[in-house]
């Protein structure tokens, strides 16, 4: 009875409408505006039953959408900036950042089995990235210094020896870790065995130098051993 | 361009009545209704002329129909809102097309509505009387959707109180 009546009241409500000539009326006066204020490109709109939900720039300018949009461009960033560093090697410009990312994975392990997985990985890492770069030849000397310096300080992280870590590598991996090592071995000696050959050298210089102002023109003044042999035949 | 002005005129033809019908509910005044719901399509189409982007024209319609109404009520404030309802100012004649008994019986049905609570009164004219879904009414009434079916459940309640109570809108066929 109730819904009955309110249904009524609801159909009849709907009854009030403009009349045919006073529609036309306003159609001519909104057509005329029309016309005088033409649109600059062809814009269409979407029907309620047509419209799509799907995001557009426009939503981006509330809040409520732009936060979650913003967190979401930054992990996608992060995630994808962090994937580009995992396969980065050295002399890419992502590979300090994976680097960091290696020093941020080690001070997040716990304890020493930990740490030292954590640091077993990274030595091979060093060793991949050493094979990788050899395949795409660029591995110059610069860059096998780098990665054997890392290598010395993951091995040393492991806690064994370099001679036994190596040992427990693949033969393809041994080989790359004996030649960074041995290269890097050659850099070190370059860098202080070198340098004290450097400083003996010039030691013997210097030396030289002293005997040649000091000692040779004293010596120029000993008579030589067949003058005198020669003068004492004469006196005889 | 050619498709836009057609599709406009469309959307004119569809909801011109609809938006007559709430813009009396609201003014109480035929020739000011006019003018608005003329304004409002006049706005609308600037904003389109000015590459603005629509997704549901019928709730921008009712969106910028009822700023408009705003606006009617604030240039009106010298004649108080009590005077603007009095029912001798809601009075419009029929339209030819319309029998003289069935614009009265839709003007007394308005009459009716108005006995709803303000609150309330709004929401049930919007959703059905003008048939919009509850997402477009909160985009006119800048509500939430979840706020504007709650309303819309606890107005139908109070209809059925109030016809209850009163027993006083027994309307015959």
């Amino acid at each position: 009875m109730i819904d009955n009546n309110f249904k009524k009241i609801i159909k009849r409500a709907k009854g009030l409408v403009l009349s045919i000539q006073e529609k036309e009326q306003i159609k001519s006066s909104i057509l005329m505006h029309m016309e005088a204020n033409p649109a600059q490109i062809g814009v269409l709109w979407q029907d309620a039953s047509t419209a799509s939900s799907f995001f557009k720039w426009k939503d981006f300018a509330n809040v409520r959408y732009a936060i979650p949009a913003l967190i979401l461009v930054f992990f996608v960033f992060a995630g994808a900036s962090t994937f580009a560093a995992s396969r980065a090697l050295p002399g890419d410009l992502l590979y300090p950042l994976k680097i960091l990312g290696e020093k941020v994975a080690s001070n997040l392990a716990i304890g020493p089995a930990d740490k030292e997985k954590v640091a077993t990985v990274q030595a091979e890492t060093r060793l991949e990235e050493a094979e990788t770069l050899q395949a795409q030849g660029r591995l110059d000397e610069e860059k096998k210094a780098t990665l054997a310096r890392s290598f010395h300080q993951n091995v040393r992280d492991t806690g064994s020896d370099e001679g036994s870590f190596i040992k427990k590598l693949s033969t393809s991996s041994r080989a790359m870790a004996v030649d960074i090592t041995a290269s890097s071995s050659i850099q070190i000696f370059d860098d202080t065995e070198g340098s004290k050959h450097e400083e003996k050298s010039k030691e013997d210089s210097h030396r030289d130098k002293q005997f040649e102002s000091e000692v040779k023109p004293e010596m120029q003044v000993i008579p030589k051993i067949d003058e005198v042999k020669n003068a004492v035949i004469k006196k005889l | 361009m050619e498709e836009t002005k057609n599709n406009f005129v469309k959307a004119y033809e569809e909801h011109v009545d609809a938006l007559y019908r709430y813009t009396m509910f609201n003014v109480r005044d035929k020739e000011s209704a006019k003018d608005i719901v003329q304004n409002t399509f006049t706005k609308t189409w600037n904003y389109i002329a000015m590459g603005g982007e629509i997704d549901n024209i019928k709730a921008f319609l009712y969106k910028t129909l009822k700023n408009l109404i705003i606006d009617y009520y604030r240039s009106k404030k010298s004649a108080s809102l009590d005077t603007l309802m009095e029912d001798e100012y809601f009075d419009p004649p029929a339209p030819v097309e319309v029998s003289i008994e069935e614009h009265a019986e839709s003007l007394l049905a308005f009459k009716l509505l108005d006995k709803i609570p303000a609150e309330y009164k709004e929401v049930i004219m919007l959703r059905c009387v003008e048939g919009l879904s509850f997402k477009e009414i909160a985009h006119v009434l800048s509500e939430a959707e979840n706020t504007v079916a709650v309303r819309f459940h606890r107005a139908l309640k109070k209809v059925k109180e109030l016809f209850h109570r009163k027993n006083a809108y027994n309307i015959n066929d």
